[in-house]
């Protein structure tokens, strides 16, 4: 049923040059008769001229297309025979043995343009079916080695334009659901058609029901374009549609053609969904063990002076009349100092909070950076009356873009670092200079430096000891280098040669990175 | 008995309000307790106290409503209570009228300190009061606002127009915080509402000028996001 609907197709779409197999169907026969008339002189004998048209007969069936050629051979073989060879010469004179002839030469010729068209036919699609086959290898391999779904959409618009000649247009997700498709057009009419309501409407059916849609279809029949889904193991990954131009639908072949065409780059998109799934996966599974890792430290980090309190408090509150006033009091600024130390780790831990929900989203605006060391150095004095600090900025006045709270955290955190943990008896250095494109803040002290073994993982919030002195400094550094990369800078800590510490920040002064919206 | 001042607590969190109530009690004052803001709004207007301490996270309505309701009939001293990383928050409340802002967690000395501004601020507006003999000593700050000259350490200091300005309203709001657009609005009128460059540059030019350090200022302390204060008596 497909092949004599695919050789119908072929003969009627075929049309072979009718003028080539006239000359054929002329030339043949006359040869064949002056070679007769040959024979029949030297021989003198009329016997094997049928024989000869017979030939000739089978000869033009081979060399035309078509049934008609050989007929009109199989007439003239039936002429030329009556007319020069047999008595009367030179006359048509039919009597009865002429039909017999005639039907036999008919019938030689019919079954040789038969046999002849169907083994041409078969040649021909033969041939076609390899260069498809070709075709789709070429295009499965391609799809292979393309990167990312814009790369197969393309692709495919490419493979279906060169088969079908026709503007042809790729959806990936459901237009009803907001998706757009790629379009691969002839001109700019059939871009605008494609993208009509009414396109989309039949583009939206073919991925709600899976079957073809649009023109020549039952579904949305008033379309411009015939949309196929793109569909792998029952699961709808795309739509792809073509314009049904006047010429109609394109041949039944072809349409098998793009079937297969469709099939692989269904297949290729589920594979590229599918990986691209594996891969989020995996950046999830490494935040996780991120958020993990840093919710271990911070429990950690809060279990301690939330035992001091409880322990202190607990210890006032059940023993009113045997502590003196003085221990007393003392158990009461123990409290006070660890709710203030708890405080600012909440603090921090809001921080990491709204950068890593939105980095993009960061409040950035000019501000001069003595007003936000002063005010650092200023809250940082709150918390540790004590604390010395040598604050230094450059002479000229430095606007510098930066969420402010932020950058005052970081300050906050590389000075409380440095009073609580360098143990130095000299006074911590802040000094604010520039250097290029950068403002470049810097925490110095002269304590015991920091132990080369922590260095390189100083900013990754987990400290390596879990000693409790440390308690806290792993977190707010990691914080530290959050807020300085979100604003498009860099931090770095290293001892001084001479001893102590250095924590060394930097900040764009141009507004020109990335991270802001 | 003595007539002791009155202040309002609006606050929702039973341990804070406490606390704050035990300290204020124990420094002579006398306080009254709201849970949230229809509550304040009644006894505000039930009470006249001398003074309203208001959280801005309030169960039923935002605080900034409180405000907005309050100071259509009354100029009550209000200081403002709110967590830090809400700075924009606190500088619409000081641009409705709030005189103050104290933000949590904050320890008793420095909530006495701020009620203490805050009222005084208050009595000076009633009894429409200036600085006494127009002059102004902080330190080794003087400002003499009849003759317009600024003196450090007895010297000179030589100040523009502006920037005399600036100096002479942080001057006669001691102990309060003034927004960026206040200051804006006062020195150079309305319409330079939004060029906060300007004044931060004169701000700059102005601690140069007075303060030892600039980046250790004594006199003008800056409030991140909000705005500028002088340090009350400390």
């Amino acid at each position: 049923m497909k092949i004599t609907r695919n050789q119908k197709y072929a003969a009627l779409s075929r049309l072979p040059s009718p003028i080539r197999d006239a000359a054929v169907t002329l030339v043949i026969p006359a040869a064949v008769t002056g070679i007769s008339l040959l024979v029949s002189r030297w021989s003198g004998s009329n016997d094997n001229i049928g024989v000869i048209y017979v030939l000739a007969v089978v000869l033009v069936s081979r060399f035309t297309s078509g049934y008609l050629w050989g007929i009109i051979a199989s007439v003239l073989g039936v002429f030329g025979t009556n007319y020069f060879f047999t008595v009367p010469y030179h006359t048509l004179e039919f009597s009865s043995g002429y039909s017999i002839t005639f039907f036999s030469m008919l019938v030689v010729s019919l079954m040789t343009s038969t046999a002849t068209v169907r083994l041409r036919e078969h040649a021909r699609l033969a041939l076609l079916r390899e260069k498809r086959t070709d075709n789709l290898y070429e295009f499965s391999q391609k799809l292979l080695s393309a990167g990312g779904i814009d790369s197969i959409v393309s692709l495919t618009l490419e493979y279906l334009f060169r088969t079908l000649k026709r503007s042809v247009i790729f959806y990936t997700e459901d237009p009803a659901a907001g998706g757009r498709g790629t379009l691969k057009t002839t001109c700019d009419r059939d871009a605008l058609t494609l993208c009509s309501m009414d396109e989309q409407e039949a583009a939206h059916q073919a991925f709600v029901t899976g079957v073809r849609t649009g023109a020549g279809t039952k579904i949305c029949p008033k379309a411009a374009a015939c949309y196929f889904p793109v569909a792998a193991h029952g699961c709808m990954l795309g739509a792809v549609g073509f314009l049904v131009t006047q010429d109609g639908e394109p041949a039944v072949n072809i349409l098998t053609f793009l079937e297969m065409l469709i099939s692989q780059t269904a297949l290729a998109l589920e594979r590229q969904r599918l990986s691209e799934k594996q891969q989020a996966a995996v950046v999830e599974a490494e935040k996780e063990k991120m958020r993990t890792n840093l919710l271990r430290s911070v429990s950690h980090d809060l279990r301690t002076p939330l035992t001091s309190i409880i322990g202190a408090s607990s210890a006032i509150l059940e023993n009113p009349e045997r502590i003196d006033p003085q221990t007393r009091n003392r158990l009461i600024s123990d409290i006070h100092q660890e709710a203030q130390w708890l405080i600012r780790m909440v603090e921090n831990l809001l921080t990491v909070t709204r950068i890593h929900s939105a980095p993009a989203r960061l409040k950035k605006q000019p501000e001069a950076v003595e007003e936000i060391a002063a005010e650092s150095v200023t809250r940082l004095k709150k918390r540790f009356p004590g604390a010395a600090v040598h604050v230094s900025v450059p002479e000229e006045f430095l606007m510098v873009p930066m969420d402010a709270t932020l950058i005052e955290q970081v300050l906050i955190n590389l000075l409380e670092n440095a009073v609580r943990h360098a143990g130095a008896t000299q006074p911590i250095e802040l000094q604010v200079g520039v250097e290029q494109k950068n403002a470049v803040f810097e925490v110095r002290d002269r304590g015991k430096g920091l132990s080369e073994t922590l260095l390189p993982h100083i900013f990754d919030g987990y400290p390596s000891d879990n000693s409790d002195s440390t308690r806290g400094s792993g977190v707010g550094l990691s914080i530290c280098k959050s807020i300085v990369r979100a604003h498009g800078g860099t931090i770095t800590a290293a001892n001084r040669p001479d001893g102590g510490a250095v924590f060394t920040f930097t900040l764009p002064l141009e507004e020109a990175n990335s991270h802001d919206e | 008995m003595t007539n002791k001042t009155t202040v309002l607590i609006v606050e929702d969190e039973d341990a804070i309000a406490h606390f704050i109530s035990t300290v204020l009690t124990a420094n002579g004052y006398r306080t009254i307790n709201a849970t949230n803001g229809a509550e304040a709004i009644s006894l505000i207007s039930s009470h006249c106290p001398d003074l309203i301490l208001l959280d801005l996270g309030l169960p039923d309505m935002d605080g900034l409503e409180v405000l907005r309701k309050t100071r259509e009939w009354s100029g009550i001293p209000i200081l403002v209570v709110s967590a830090r990383g809400e700075e924009q928050q606190k500088v619409e409340a000081l641009d409705l009228g709030a005189d103050d802002y104290i933000t949590k967690p904050f320890g008793s000395s420095e909530l006495m300190a701020r009620i203490r501004a805050a009222i005084r601020h208050g009595i000076k507006m009633e009894m429409g009061e200036d600085l006494p003999d127009g002059k102004f000593t902080r330190g080794d700050l003087a400002v003499d606002f009849k003759k317009r000259i600024v003196t450090v350490d007895g010297k000179d200091v030589h100040l523009t127009q502006n920037e005399f300005k600036i100096v002479t309203l942080i001057c006669k709001h001691v102990g309060q915080v003034l927004t960026y657009s206040y200051i804006l609005n006062q020195v150079w009128g309305q319409f330079a509402q939004n060029d906060r460059q300007i004044l931060r540059v004169n701000m700059a030019n102005i601690r140069r000028k007075i303060e030892k350090n600039p980046a250790e200022p004594k006199y003008i302390l800056t409030e991140v996001g909000v705005g500028y204060r002088m340090p009350d008596e400390d």
